[in-house]
């Protein structure tokens, strides 16, 4: 157990990036701080989901038993709504956590040399499963909130609710380990990484989606609702589920809360047992083709090397698509105003295109000096990211537009938001190159954070307030040509009211593209000066 | 082909590089040598173009780096210290990247490409380079670039990561390559291998080159006739005193 919480203490201070005060000396956060920045996001997530979801749940007593309501099942109306989420909550934990385990595990330059210490193999182990516990971040969160809130709604007894929740954590905990192990022999730590990465993503995707999707089921006709529940609590109540035992065991259920700590004690002695013999070396499994039948070379090798390593990196994938969240929200809804979804869009996308443009770079400096050996100048190399990441959203929005125009039918007004949209976009990007060189030896270890507190707020409030202001300025115009004048407009007449807002967008665009010289000029200087 | 004149390289108050001569002539295999921290790899760098000198030029083929940066590139290969590469990219990708910029005849390279992969036992190409380990990695990078055989070609420590075997087949191909007239520019800290492949070595310390020369040229320099390359090696870098280190130990 020492060695374990020395193990931990360690990990964390090694985690930390030293600082420098305002007198310019190091100071390296301590270890709290450290595992305050990784449980925050989880926290607020919870503190600002679950008594919003409590007290929309209480509002109607759902503690009714089924049998109640003439269906033949032990459990009740509340059990059987929330399992679904339940289910897929811990299937996404599990599947978050157990890669995570193998990155933590098998990418850690640090296990050669633990593996030379006088340290059980088993507390290694262990150390790196808490280690990636703490990491797994929103869905560990999801499970939580799920807790509190199934607890809290059925009125569970306060000795069975926190046994129940600690067998429950300890289930789910081992079956993870149990599944990293057992995946450290297939896979190999890139594509583990990225299957956890995509977990990830998958979990904030569905977090916002389902919220906006079930509300639509749960609107139909009651009796088709306990129909469907009635076809499916075979599914999500089966008792080989965790949850369907901890929802048992919650209620007073002695044999479930027992059987939990019994699966999780055998669970978990099966790893320590197994552990203490491991390599700690994941599978490296040659591909079956080991030879390149024919070099596939390109014309534009810099943008297809590019594109690949945008693909493949899960987190840069989500980035690219989450703008995209809105337009389905609302072809859902049925809202036909581009305007208002380009200022959505943009508020986003602007911010987006310079994270991605900074953390495509980070993939270069990773690997620092080898890029400037290429025989392009860095400058290209620089460019090359910009205009990448800024066609992407471009695209994005221009297919968006056309689906619009599409279904909604064409309107010259919202043609002319494309001019805006890419400049903007190509100016984000600059933004993002420029905050980024100005300081190119930056810790690039984590490439999801390249930028420091004061740089991301910078950022955001530039190209999220040109996005406001311009599409704000764009939507208030469009509304007020489809609805009449309104506030100080009324008095000044359509001629003057057109004259000022798309003067003062006009005047924005041109700042912007003055800017866009000026970001030029800079980014020129730090290439100068980068080596 | 490779010249260094007056190359010196400052880090704020700290000189890494003061004001070295280098001359590298086709068909010549020159060993960089230098204890850690004396400037090999600054001045491996400065020649490569990925380093700028605080004063002085280096010319690549008669050519500075001033006004012919990306032709010289074209033209050299190297081998850094360590060997990064793209790790969200498969081992093909890779290499089909490197063609691809260097504007080479893939047909022309493919046979020469596989022919290093046999000898290096590189059977590990369609695999994602996240998932090598060092050595792996290092054959590789060695690959992409004798694949090119570039005129200029610069090593810094090859060796390290690589096995016994490996190790020889790098040396063999130098060798082959040196006698097609490629020019090469190695450091490493194996002595012996420097001893067995060098034309010309070259001592630097404290950013100071202080010897350099044929072998027997640096044995003639030593003050206590020592012949093996060791023994003048740290004759000349005060590694002498070692001895009386490890009495005290």
């Amino acid at each position: 157990m020492k060695d374990l919480m020395l193990l931990l203490k360690f990990s964390y201070k090694n985690k930390a990036r030293p600082k420098r005060n305002r007198k310019g000396q190091i100071v390296r956060p301590s270890v709290a701080s450290i595992l305050l920045g990784y449980f925050l996001v989880p926290v607020i997530f919870i503190v600002a989901i679950v008594p919003t979801m409590i007290f929309s749940l209480k509002s109607v007593d759902l503690n009714i038993p089924l049998s109640q309501l003439g269906m033949n099942f032990n459990c009740t109306l509340l059990d059987l709504l929330l399992a679904p989420a339940f289910l897929m909550s811990s299937a996404l934990f599990i599947l978050q956590f157990a890669p995570l385990i193998i990155t933590s595990l098998y990418d850690n330059d640090m296990i050669t040399l633990l593996l030379s210490m006088p340290i059980k193999r088993s507390t290694i182990f262990f150390s790196a499963s808490i280690d990636s516990f703490i990491m797994s971040g929103m869905a560990g969160s999801a499970v939580f909130s799920m807790i509190i809130l199934y607890l809290v709604t059925e009125g569970a007894n306060i000795f069975f609710a926190i046994l129940s929740a600690i067998g429950f954590l300890l289930f789910l905990f081992s079956i993870s380990l149990l599944v990293g192990l057992i995946m450290s022999f297939f896979v190999g730590k890139t594509s583990a990484k990225r299957l956890s990465q995509l977990m990830y993503f998958i979990v904030i995707i569905l977090i916002v989606l389902v919220p906006q999707i079930l509300p639509q089921k749960m609107s139909s006709n009651p009796e088709d609702i306990l129909e469907m529940f009635g076809n499916s609590i075979k599914i999500f109540m089966s008792p080989i589920w965790p949850h369907t035992q901890f929802m048992q065991s919650s209620r007073g259920n002695v044999f479930s809360l027992i059987f939990i700590y019994v699966i999780s004690v055998l669970v978990f002695y099966l790893i320590y047992k197994f552990s203490s013999n491991l390599d700690f070396s994941t599978s490296r499994k040659k591909s079956k083709v080991n030879k390149i039948e024919k070099f596939k070379t390109s014309r534009q090798p810099l943008l297809k090397k590019e594109i690949k390593l945008l693909f493949r990196n899960s987190q840069l994938i989500f980035m690219m698509l989450y703008p995209l969240i809105f337009p389905i929200f609302f072809s859902f809804a049925g809202i036909n105003n581009l305007s208002y979804l380009a200022m959505l869009f943009m508020i986003i996308a602007a911010n987006y295109t310079s994270l991605i443009t900074s953390m495509m770079l980070a993939e270069e400096i990773k690997i620092w000096p080898v890029p400037k050996l290429f025989p392009y100048s860095t400058k290209t190399m620089v460019n090359s990211k910009v205009l990448v990441s800024s066609s992407i959203f471009s695209i994005e929005f221009l297919a968006i537009s056309l689906v619009y125009f599409f279904i909604f039918g064409f309107n010259i007004f919202e043609l002319i938001l494309i001019i805006p949209t890419i400049i903007l976009l190509y100016y984000s990007s600059l933004i993002g190159a420029r905050y980024f060189l100005s300081d190119p030896h930056r810790d690039v270890s984590q490439t999801n954070k390249v930028f420091k507190g004061k740089e991301i707020l910078i950022i955001e409030s530039i190209t999220m307030g040109y996005a406001v202001a311009i599409f704000g300025l764009l939507l208030f115009y469009d509304i007020m040509v489809k609805e009449g004048l309104m506030w100080i407009f009324k008095e000044m007449g359509m001629f003057l009211t057109s004259l000022i807002i798309l003067g003062t967008v006009t005047a924005l665009v041109l700042i912007i593209i003055f800017s866009i010289r000026k970001e030029i000029k800079k980014i020129d200087r730090y290439i100068e000066q980068m080596e | 082909m490779i010249k260094a004149i007056n190359l010196t390289k400052k880090f704020k108050d700290f000189t890494a590089v003061d004001s070295i001569n280098l001359l590298v002539k086709p068909g010549e295999i020159y060993g960089f040598l230098g204890p850690n921290g004396a400037g090999k790899t600054t001045t491996i760098r400065m020649l490569t173009g990925t380093l700028k000198p605080t004063s002085g030029e280096v010319l690549i083929m008669d050519k500075s780096y001033k006004d012919y940066e990306l032709e010289i590139k074209r033209n050299i290969g190297v081998v850094p210290d360590e060997p990064k590469m793209y790790e969200n990219l498969k081992g093909s990708e890779f290499i089909e990247f490197i063609i691809s910029v260097y504007k080479l005849d893939s047909k022309e390279v493919y046979n020469r490409f596989e022919e290093i992969c046999e000898a290096f036992n590189i059977d590990y190409i369609n695999n994602f380079i996240g998932d090598y380990s060092h050595g792996m990695k290092q054959k590789l990078m060695v690959a992409s670039v004798l694949m090119r055989k570039p005129k200029v070609i610069f090593l810094d420590e090859p060796t390290v990561g690589l096995d016994a075997k490996a190790t020889r087949i790098l040396k063999e191909i130098l060798h082959k390559y040196k006698e097609d007239g490629c020019c090469i520019f190695f450091t490493t800290h194996i002595l012996e291998i420097a001893e067995k492949m060098c034309d010309r070595i070259g001592i630097i310390d404290h950013g100071r080159i202080i010897a350099e020369g044929t072998l027997e040229e640096l044995r003639a320099l030593s003050k206590t006739g020592s012949t093996s390359l060791e023994d003048i090696f740290l004759e000349l870098t005060g590694g002498e005193e070692i001895m009386d280190i490890i009495k005290d130990l």
